[in-house]
């Protein structure tokens, strides 16, 4: 079975947090169970000692004879035991139990032997063995009980020939022990990683929750309502202030790129509608008071007016299409292409024109481009240029960058005009008197340009008119 | 009804004038706002057709200065601005009608007679007197429930008349209302073409509507 992993963040963080608290968990039951029973083993042990030395010290030697000697029942008897000679022969016994050969078995650090070992009735036990001395009777002093292996080599008179006292218990009371401490452990880290997990759900919750929050105000965007004053930026957390200044910035570039779409769009509809309600008034009072011998005059009206509004058309196509003429084919140098139509124009033209060196650093783009900047800034120059007036085509070097410049002179444009010159549908007549002018011709040559890498200005300088065109700075991050 | 049309696009402005003249009015016609300015202020005109976006004078900067001298001929807003802010500026300005381009050259025919209706305090579209009834909007006479075989001329100038009817008109604001700056007018054109009127009512048995008070010039009498 695979593993689904969640998608969303709080679903990886909450079992990211919850895989690693149940880890820990499991680690730290094991370890605690292993510290509890290695505790609890040695408690036996040190019991089973104890019992080992009570049983040792009831074995008495009388003239060379053996007795157990319990002094009065006073002591508890072992379930399990065995005393053996030197030479392993059995001297006492109480219950039947095998013992594993000792040579085989660990000594702790105090030489005693210890083992596991199966007791009669399938239970699990364990056994612990020592060599000792038994007391004398009658002897002075009280008997030890046991001896250390290296003493059992020195000679005591006191006491008797080493002997080996093995005893051994069941080890059911701890392994129950071990039961309820496992089940504690468990049950405990149950209710732990439960309460962890509540914690962290929790926990979890409440950290995403600017980021829920932000995204539910992103959410109450749309397109035509890109109004930041429903989205909260105060208390932002740290991660979460770069995403939102992202966010901000794509979103503000967005909502202008709507505002001068809709504005474009309301200025074409506009524009369009002058020569519309022209088309309606001719055809209607022509049909209002129809004469079949006068109706010739409103037709050619209508006909005009349509062929208007079908160039007005064919621009606003040409401006929409601009995103595709300028990648691929053939080039051509922007400046000998406006220097071309300054030639062929001086033939016809009463101004002074004047051409000078090109720029060093070539000026390609796409004929139909070229053809475009050029009939466009060339008609305006031309138009808009004084009796007597000058247009000089030139280049200008400044802080090391070339540029073309397409100067005329005397001009009446005003300085607070020269940023509206590139906007559609912008004409000096905001009267729209003029029918030969949809106001798109600048709007196209800056948007043909600037696909093709280039930048256009407008500058006043006195009395003339510069038109400056220059590749685009690379903008390095 | 004389009109002014300040419109700057020729054909839109000839259009408006053809079709206007057709329907009875008297047209002036200029293409600049300065121009229309001194015009509104120079003649009297039952109503005036005024485009926003002129060269010279904008619409709204005309519009303004007329009604700070005074002038209170009525004026419908031409424009393409359509906007809800757009009428809102124009009709505070003191237009008294908002018409948004394009629009149906029947629907401005019926707003201009509305508003020359209004202009003379006159709210129905038809004028009822004793055996005489003018339907301002089918621009026709009906004198005894038969109608009235009148030119454009007479019918104009019988409307003028009716909209004022008990109010003595003299001959030159006659003359100024019913025909326009480039028309030649003959010196007794107003007598003859009353004259005209009278003999056609009194064809149908109708007389003393049209009565000539001495020294002031015509009135429509409303009672028989």
């Amino acid at each position: 079975m695979k593993l689904k992993i969640p998608q969303s963040l709080r679903g990886r963080l909450l079992l990211l947090l919850l895989s690693s608290t149940l880890l820990t968990l499991i680690l730290s039951g094991f370890l605690m169970f292993w510290v509890v029973s290695s505790g609890v083993q040695k408690q036996f042990d040190e019991l089973l000692l104890e019992e080992v030395h009570e049983a040792a010290v009831q074995f008495v030697l009388e003239d060379g004879e053996l007795f157990y000697d319990n002094e009065d029942g006073q002591l508890e008897e072992p379930d399990w035991l065995l005393l053996q000679d030197a030479e392993g022969q059995i001297l006492f016994s109480r219950g039947e139990f095998q013992t594993p050969p000792f040579e085989r078995l660990p000594r702790t650090e105090d030489g005693h032997y210890v083992a596991d070992v199966e007791l009669p009735g399938d239970i699990d036990g364990r056994l612990l063995s020592l060599r000792f001395r038994p007391r004398i009777k009658n002897t002075a002093e009280a008997a030890v009980g046991f001896l250390s292996a290296d003493a059992l080599h020195v000679a005591v008179p006191q006491y008797g020939e080493p002997m080996l006292i093995t005893v051994a218990a069941s080890l059911a009371q701890v392994q129950d022990t071990l039961a309820i401490v496992l089940f504690t452990i468990f049950s405990g880290g149950l209710g732990l990683l439960v309460v962890i997990g509540f914690v962290t759900w929790m926990g979890v919750r409440i950290g995403l929750l600017p980021l829920q929050q932000y995204s539910q105000q992103l959410r109450r965007l749309h397109a035509g309502n890109l109004e930041w004053e429903d989205v909260d930026s105060s208390d932002a957390i740290e991660e979460l202030r770069l995403f939102r200044q992202e966010i901000e910035g794509l979103l503000n570039r967005l909502g202008q790129s709507f505002v001068r779409e809709r504005r474009f769009i309301d200025s074409a509809a506009h524009e369009l509608r002058t020569p519309l309600s022209e088309l309606r008034a001719v055809s209607e009072v022509a049909l209002f008071q129809f004469e079949p011998e006068n109706s010739r005059a409103p037709l050619e009206q209508c006909r005009e007016i349509a062929l208007e509004m079908e160039e007005m058309v064919g621009l606003l196509l040409q401006l929409s299409r601009c995103e595709e003429d300028h990648q691929g084919g053939a080039q051509e140098c922007l400046f000998d292409v406006l220097r071309a139509g300054l030639e062929h124009a001086q033939a016809d033209s009463k101004l002074e024109i004047e051409i000078q060196s090109k720029p060093r650093e070539p000026f390609f783009t796409t004929p139909k481009i070229a053809r475009l900047v050029s009939r466009n800034l060339l008609s305006n120059a031309l138009e808009n240029t004084g009796e007597g007036g000058r247009i000089t085509l030139f280049r200008r070097e400044q802080e090391g960058v070339d540029s073309i410049v397409l100067s005329n002179a005397p001009v009446t444009l005003r300085a607070e005009e020269l940023p509206k010159l590139s906007e559609p549908f912008w004409r000096s007549d905001l009267s729209r008197t003029s029918r030969q002018h949809h106001g798109l011709g600048l709007t196209l040559v800056e948007q043909a340009l600037s696909n093709s890498g280039f930048e256009l200005e407008f500058r006043l300088e006195g009395a003339s008119f510069e038109v400056r065109i220059r590749r685009r700075p690379v903008m390095l991050r | 009804m004389r009109l002014l049309i300040i419109e700057d696009s020729h054909r839109l402005r000839t259009s408006l004038e053809k079709g206007l003249s057709a329907c009875g009015y008297s047209v002036d016609s200029v293409g600049c706002g300065r121009e229309g300015f001194e015009m509104a202020q120079a003649s009297a005109y039952d109503l005036i057709i005024l485009d926003l976006m002129l060269p010279g004078m904008d619409g709204l900067s005309l519009l303004r200065n007329l009604r700070k001298r005074g002038c209170q001929t009525h004026i419908l807003i031409l424009s393409a601005k359509d906007r809800v802010e757009h009428r809102v500026e124009g009709l505070q300005a003191g237009a008294d009608d908002y018409l948004v381009k394009p629009f149906a050259f029947e629907e401005l025919l019926a707003r201009v007679g509305a508003l020359v209706r209004r202009a003379h305090g006159c709210k129905s579209s038809q004028l009822e007197f004793p055996n005489v009834v003018v339907d301002l909007t089918r621009r026709r006479v009906m004198a005894k429930n038969k109608r009235v075989d009148l030119t454009p001329r007479e019918y104009s100038l019988l409307e003028y008349l009716a909209l004022d009817a008990g109010r003595p008109v003299s001959r030159q604001e006659l003359e100024s209302h019913l025909y326009s700056s480039s028309e030649v007018v003959a010196s007794n054109v107003i007598d003859s073409t009353v004259a005209a009127l009278r003999r056609k009512l009194g064809e149908l048995g109708v007389f003393n509507v049209i009565h000539t008070r001495r020294g002031i010039g015509y009135e429509f009498c409303s009672v028989e």
